[in-house]
């Protein structure tokens, strides 16, 4: 029962249905940036941006887009940076913000932007102050699922089975993936959500109705990582457009911490197809993808009981 | 930057950058070089008459609906007669039937030729002047129409021999009008006057005019099709209430009385056997049956027209021939018709080749038989050196009959084929006329590949419903001639278009632009309907490619752009 109403509230809104939102012409970001051919994480930041415009200021951790920014003298964004320590993203952007306060200046979105490990892992303590405190920040925490700038170490957003340099084949990451939209949700913010770099539409969406939001807002980007994960980087897109379909990735917001809605009702393809496009997948055997695939399902069936 | 940090002789409080990543052009990373590269789609590569049906449905899904039906009048002067008549294959190529179900794209087309003739829109000559070499073709047929139509806008005096008393051949003496309409013919073909074509009828060459007569011409072309009927070599065809098929759309499409029993059996499997069958129905024939060689399933006529018929209560015997017809004080009583094996056609002469099963036959009750069993070309008008000794005209690749002026195309070269395939023997004959005419070479149209299924990206598709014409109600259309197919309203058009997948042509949809994460596409600067890349920054991830929906872009290794 519970199921059947959640289903009847998906939205079947699909990437091909453009024109129901426009995306912005104006760039944010400069070419010459220096990500690998094919990050998800410059995508990302580049629809990230288009949502929130220029008056906007970004608190970027330590992760791979600290690299991407540019080394010292240059700037990828055109925006104002402030490069902080690894764990300190919601915490420097809390003092941001502030200081924004003191001026007077309510309008300048203060953008923390930190990678999975900086999310997940090191600072999460300081997310969770910023959420309990209830700061008027918007957190975007870009997953590429692995320590990719240090040397694909494993974090608390590795999935489950999957291969990186410190999860090697012989004893693959052991853990299910940390659940961390459901940790924000029990802050009790105003807006959570995850979204995709495959569906540039729902997340400029996304984006944009964070910014009108007051308080703490997350978004939980799925971001593809060529050399991370393995894979030929032209599909990188074809690869996060497959996590949401297999409903490894679901797309779905939660505001004030209750109210569960999913965006985008998938095609319910089999795990298989998404893993065997990644290397990092590479050594999984048949009875292993049938436990991903369980658990993949077991989650589903939970997030439709939540979006009732 | 911020205001304050920079005040002169005063150091920043933290490190500031002053410049931004454009100083770094990150294209020298690239090993893989992405392009906009248009290929073919299936469409236009299965129509034989070369029409750019992703064109005009791109055009026609933006409302351009005069500007469509131009792209159509560059490779087929007869939109709306074709847009009837054709049995698409363009739509049999359509990778969407793969998807949900190919474009109604006759609709379209046909909708187009009648908004152009409702609107009285004129065929126009290409550029290039007038020329002074003049033209003969024999036969108003497709063929005929297409070459007279691709020579006179090209600027040559065209005049066109027809045997009959007014032109169009197989399309008015053949095709029966409740799938084309005789004003809608009558239109085309003026549209042709128009523009120049002169238009000789009732002159059967060879019998009203000599032979000799047309050398006065710089070229001719032959396209006189398949005029005369093969003999039925069955006892009982002398037998009154006998027709042959061909004569019997002959008489009754140019206004002869024609008269037909109440049964009534159709000898043949073809298309032309269901005009027949199909007009003898509207004639007043209550019973009608299809006597077919061929077992169900291999009937050369169109899966389509079949249908068609077998809704119009006509009954379909397959795998069947008729032993004899028999007679009774000079008129056709029954025919005997019995099971045989079917063992294939040959598709130059149409010949076919069966044996009759052992047992008895079956006796049908008939008035009147019609033998629809094909077609020959009647070539006794030419002298024999230049018609040769077989069935058909012996043409070279480009249709020219060896070392003279004389071209030909269309059925009489080709066998029984589609008007389709005639009007792209017309064009592709005017073409092989104009080089030869002014002593250039023939270039040869070389197509990129075309795409296949496999190539398309589904991501970015939605099923949708393909929009069907609506059809008359059986007993409206047994009452006379009326057209059976309603075609598509403008809205439908439009939706349909929007259908279409755009198989390896770029209409725009951005993807490319949006997916870059090096920002190195631009798509304020479109340059003929493409975008473009900027190679400076481009670091060849090669998204752009992958995640075009439609095969527009292709991949290449930055070696060979190197050197």
């Amino acid at each position: 029962m519970a199921r059947d109403k959640a289903l009847k509230l998906l939205n079947t809104r699909d990437p091909a249905l453009k024109g129901l939102l426009e995306v912005p012409e104006e760039e944010y970001m400069y070419s010459g940036h220096n990500a690998c051919p094919g990050c998800g994480a410059a995508q990302a930041m580049r629809f990230v941006l288009k949502a929130l415009g220029n008056q906007t200021i970004n608190v970027l951790a330590a992760s791979c887009w600290s690299g991407i920014a540019g080394v010292f003298p240059y700037s990828a964004l055109k925006i104002p940076v402030l490069h902080t320590a690894f764990e300190t993203a919601a915490a420097a952007a809390s003092g941001v913000r502030a200081s924004l306060d003191m001026q007077g200046d309510k309008e300048t979105v203060v953008l923390a932007w930190a990678g999975d490990g900086g999310t997940f892992d090191i600072g999460l303590q300081a997310l969770s102050g910023a959420g309990e405190r209830n700061e008027d920040i918007l957190y975007v925490c870009y997953d590429n699922e692995a320590y990719m700038n240090t040397g694909v170490h494993r974090s608390s957003a590795t999935p489950y089975l999957a291969w990186t340099a410190t999860t090697p084949v012989i004893h693959p990451q052991d853990r299910p993936k940390k659940d961390i939209l459901a940790i924000m949700a029990a802050h009790r913010i105003p807006y959570a959500a995850t979204a995709s770099v495959a569906f540039p539409h729902d997340l400029i969406e996304k984006a944009g109705k964070a910014k009108g939001i007051r308080g703490t807002r997350f978004l939980h980007i799925y971001s593809p990582c060529t050399p991370g994960w393995r894979y030929s980087p032209e599909l990188g897109i074809k690869i996060a457009r497959l996590a949401v379909e297999s409903k490894v990735f679901p797309l779905y917001e939660v505001e004030g911490g209750e109210r569960y809605t999913l965006s985008y009702r998938p095609r319910a393809v089999p795990v298989r197809e998404y893993l065997r496009l990644q290397g990092r997948f590479d050594h999984l055997r048949e009875e292993e993808i049938g436990l991903i695939q369980e658990e993949v399902d077991r989650r589903w069936e939970r997030l439709l009981r939540w979006c009732t | 930057m911020v205001k304050g940090l920079f005040s002169p002789g005063m150091l920043p409080l933290i490190s500031i950058s002053s410049r931004t990543t454009l100083d770094t052009p990150t294209g020298s990373w690239r090993y893989m070089r992405p392009l906009y590269q248009d290929r073919t789609p299936p469409c236009q590569d299965g129509c034989p008459a070369g029409e750019k049906v992703q064109g005009y449905l791109d055009l026609a899904k933006k409302r351009k609906f005069n500007e469509a039906w131009r792209l159509i009048v560059e490779d087929n002067p007869l939109p709306a007669v074709m847009g009837r008549v054709c049995y698409h294959p363009c739509e049999s190529a359509c990778n969407r039937k793969d998807y949900d179900e190919a474009i109604n794209i006759h609709a379209v087309e046909r909708f187009l030729g009648d908004s152009a003739l409702a609107q009285g829109l004129e065929l126009e000559p290409a550029s290039g002047g007038e020329r002074g070499e003049h033209i003969a073709v024999v036969g108003s047929g497709p063929a005929g129409l297409s070459a007279a139509y691709q020579l006179a806008r090209r600027g040559y005096p065209v005049t066109v021999f027809e045997a009959l008393a007014s032109p169009g051949g197989v399309l008015r003496a053949g095709i029966p009008p409740y799938r084309l309409p005789r004003p809608i013919l009558d239109r085309e073909i003026g549209r042709l006057q128009a523009l120049g074509v002169e238009f000789r009828t009732g002159i059967r060459v060879g019998v009203d005019l000599r032979w000799e007569e047309l050398q006065r011409y710089q070229a001719i072309f032959l396209a006189v099709g398949l005029s005369r009927t093969r003999p039925f070599p069955v006892e009982g065809a002398r037998l009154k209430g006998f027709y042959s098929g061909l004569e019997f759309l002959r008489d009754f499409n140019q206004g002869h009385k024609v008269r037909v029993g109440a049964r009534v059996a159709v000898i043949g499997g073809g298309n032309v056997a269901i005009d027949v069958a199909r007009t003898a129905r509207r004639l007043g024939a209550e019973e009608v049956s299809l006597i077919s060689l061929e077992p169900k399933g291999e009937l050369p006529a169109h899966p389509e027209e079949l249908e068609q018929a077998r809704r119009e209560g006509i009954r379909l015997l397959d795998g069947r021939g008729v032993r004899r017809i028999q007679g009774r004080n000079s008129w056709v009583e029954a025919l005997e018709v019995a099971r045989v094996d079917f063992q294939g056609r040959d598709p130059v002469t149409g010949a076919v080749a069966f044996t009759f099963r052992k047992g008895k036959g079956m006796l049908i009750p008939v008035e009147t038989v019609i033998a629809a069993i094909g077609q020959e070309a009647d070539l006794s008008f030419l002298p024999q050196e230049i018609r040769g000794g077989g069935w058909l005209l012996p043409v070279d690749d480009h249709g020219r009959l060896r070392d003279t002026n004389i071209f030909a195309g269309g059925d009489v070269v080709t066998g029984p084929a589609r008007a389709v395939d005639a009007i792209g023997a017309g064009k592709r004959a005017a073409l092989a006329i104009h080089s030869y005419l002014q002593g250039v070479l023939l270039e040869e149209a070389k197509l990129p590949p075309v795409v296949p299924y496999e190539r398309l990206n589904l991501a970015y598709f939605i099923p949708a419903k393909r929009a069907e014409s609506r059809s008359l109600p059986i007993r409206e259309r047994l009452a006379g001639f009326t057209e059976v197919e309603s075609g598509l309203s403008q809205g439908m058009v439009r939706l349909e278009a929007e259908r279409c997948m755009s198989c390896g042509v770029c209409n725009g949809c951005d993807n490319c632009w949006l997916f870059c994460p090096d920002l190195a596409i631009s798509r304020k600067a479109r340059e003929r309907g493409a975008y473009v890349i900027n190679y400076d920054y481009c670091k060849g991830c090669g998204i752009c490619v992958e995640e075009c929906p439609r095969t527009a872009m292709a991949l290449e290794e930055e070696v060979q752009w190197r050197r």
